[in-house]
């Protein structure tokens, strides 16, 4: 699994692998267990009676032939060192008969179970993983079309809830590229007497007036007047008596018209009561 | 004429993205029975043909691709846009496949590695993403897959997984079940 080759340039603290040893760089492994495990299949050890000894040597001479070990990156594989020196301590103490016995040979839990138990659950990952990497070069090999890019006029509805606040920039966007933004050159700025909270109210009473037909929302827009200023107010306005629960907006058919209407105080959905959850998560 | 079929063929050709047999159902006004069996016909007909489409099962839907064996030919013509994943990364992919919702620490446990690198880079391609939290304390992130992650490894649904490789203890859990289910259930 593993091509035993120096990756050379990969971490050039790492100094030069040992020459007694088949050139490894810790660079190529994905941690200590990664490790571990390709010792244990290098080596034709039994991982169900694992030459603990031998394995720990291994370890610690690959660890060894780095002249100079980046902390940061070794970390992990000094604390398994520690590990495998620990069992290997263990495994040396002379056995205390325990009584009751604790298993059928008369001795004490074997002090390796642990590190087998990971290392055969990591392997089964490792294993599927090179599974997952199969199924990930086949299916780069089937092409799928992007969505009918000959039909322009036509398009899949969005699902509820699918599109972003990003796609609602860019809709804003395309409407004040459409009056020409960015194009002016700006010689003189007056002041314009013109508010959110003026124009919340002018749409409010416009949007109520309209009572049940409801107000085309792009006729809203494009009637602003002012120029950018204007439509841009009115884009925040609307934002605003949307999010204060004042109007709710409907739209028929996909691509249709979109109506706002006048929501009356009761009827409104107070929208602070959901926060909460929302604050703490 | 029309048929079910054609319906079918028609809807996926323009869709692109997998649809799934709602989807189908909705829009041929058919029942479900006669839509899976439809897309059974379409496949086997792709299939059998040397065509150089297919009609695939992924990410809980229906879709058409080009075929396999057409893959060099397409590969001409289209430059792939993103890289393979790492071997790090299809680790940590398939942990959290098999084990989720888990979360970032679960993925170290087993790798013996800190993966927060790895999992930033799969929460960005779309292919994990952020389900909920552990109700522990520091109520940490848990990740699961995402259509993006089905659609990405060509899977027809998450149970598409192969079985983990012989766990003795899932087997031996399998096995209590069983007895247990076999014994009338347990009195709770």
């Amino acid at each position: 699994m593993h091509t035993a080759e120096v990756v050379q340039g990969v971490l050039p603290t790492m100094g030069r692998p040992s020459l007694t040893l088949p050139s490894i760089t810790l660079a190529s492994f994905e941690g200590p267990l990664d490790l571990l495990l390709h010792l244990v299949r290098d080596g034709r050890m039994d991982i169900f009676n694992l030459p603990i000894s031998e394995l720990c040597d291994k370890y610690l001479t690959v660890l060894h032939s780095y002249d100079e070990l980046n902390l940061h990156v070794a970390g992990e594989f000094l604390v398994m060192a520690a590990t495998l020196i620990e069992i290997k301590s263990r495994m040396l103490l002379p056995k205390v008969p325990s009584d009751p016995p604790s298993d059928d040979d008369g001795n004490g839990p074997d002090p390796r179970m642990e590190l087998v138990q990971r290392l055969l659950e990591y392997s089964k990952y490792q294993e599927m993983s090179e599974w997952m990497q199969t199924v990930e070069g086949e299916r780069r090999n089937v092409f799928v079309r992007a969505q009918s890019p000959l039909a322009p006029e036509f398009r899949i509805p969005p699902q509820f809830g699918e599109l972003s606040a990003d796609q609602l920039v860019a809709a804003m966007q395309r409407i004040l590229d459409a009056m020409g933004a960015g194009e002016r050159q700006v010689t003189s700025v007056r002041r314009h007497r013109l508010t959110v909270r003026l124009t919340m109210r002018i749409l409010l009473t416009r949007i109520t007036e309209a009572g049940e037909k409801g107000v085309d929302l792009l006729e809203m827009i494009t009637e602003a007047g002012n120029g950018l200023l204007g439509v841009i107010m009115v884009f925040l306005s609307l934002l605003e008596l949307l999010r204060s629960g004042s109007i709710a907006v409907a739209q028929d058919d996909f691509c249709g018209d979109i109506r706002a209407f006048f929501i009356p105080e009761p009827l409104r959905i107070d929208w602070t009561i959901e926060t909460d959850e929302g604050t703490d998560a | 004429m029309r048929s079910l079929l054609g319906m079918v063929e028609s809807l996926l050709f323009v869709s692109g993205d997998p649809l799934t047999v709602k989807d189908l159902v909705k829009a041929t006004e058919w029942d479900e029975g006669a839509v899976m069996s439809a897309l059974r016909e379409l496949q086997q007909r792709y299939a059998s043909s040397d065509g150089g489409v297919q009609c695939i099962e992924v990410a809980n839907g229906w879709q058409l691709t080009t075929k396999p064996e057409y893959a060099h030919i397409v590969g001409k013509l289209l430059a792939p846009n993103a890289n393979r994943l790492s071997k790090a990364a299809l680790e940590v992919v398939t942990i959290i496949a098999y084990r989720q919702p888990c979360t970032s620490a679960d993925i170290e446990a087993i790798r013996g590695v800190s993966s927060d690198g790895v999992l930033k880079t799969l929460v960005e391609r779309e292919l994990v993403a952020d389900v909920g939290r552990r109700q522990t304390p520091g109520r940490p992130i848990l990740y699961g897959t995402t259509d993006t992650f089905l659609h990405y490894f060509g899977l027809a649904s998450i149970d598409a997984l192969p079985q983990l490789p012989d766990d003795p203890d899932a087997e031996a859990a399998a096995a209590t079940e069983t007895a247990v289910v076999k014994a009338g259930g347990l009195d709770l």
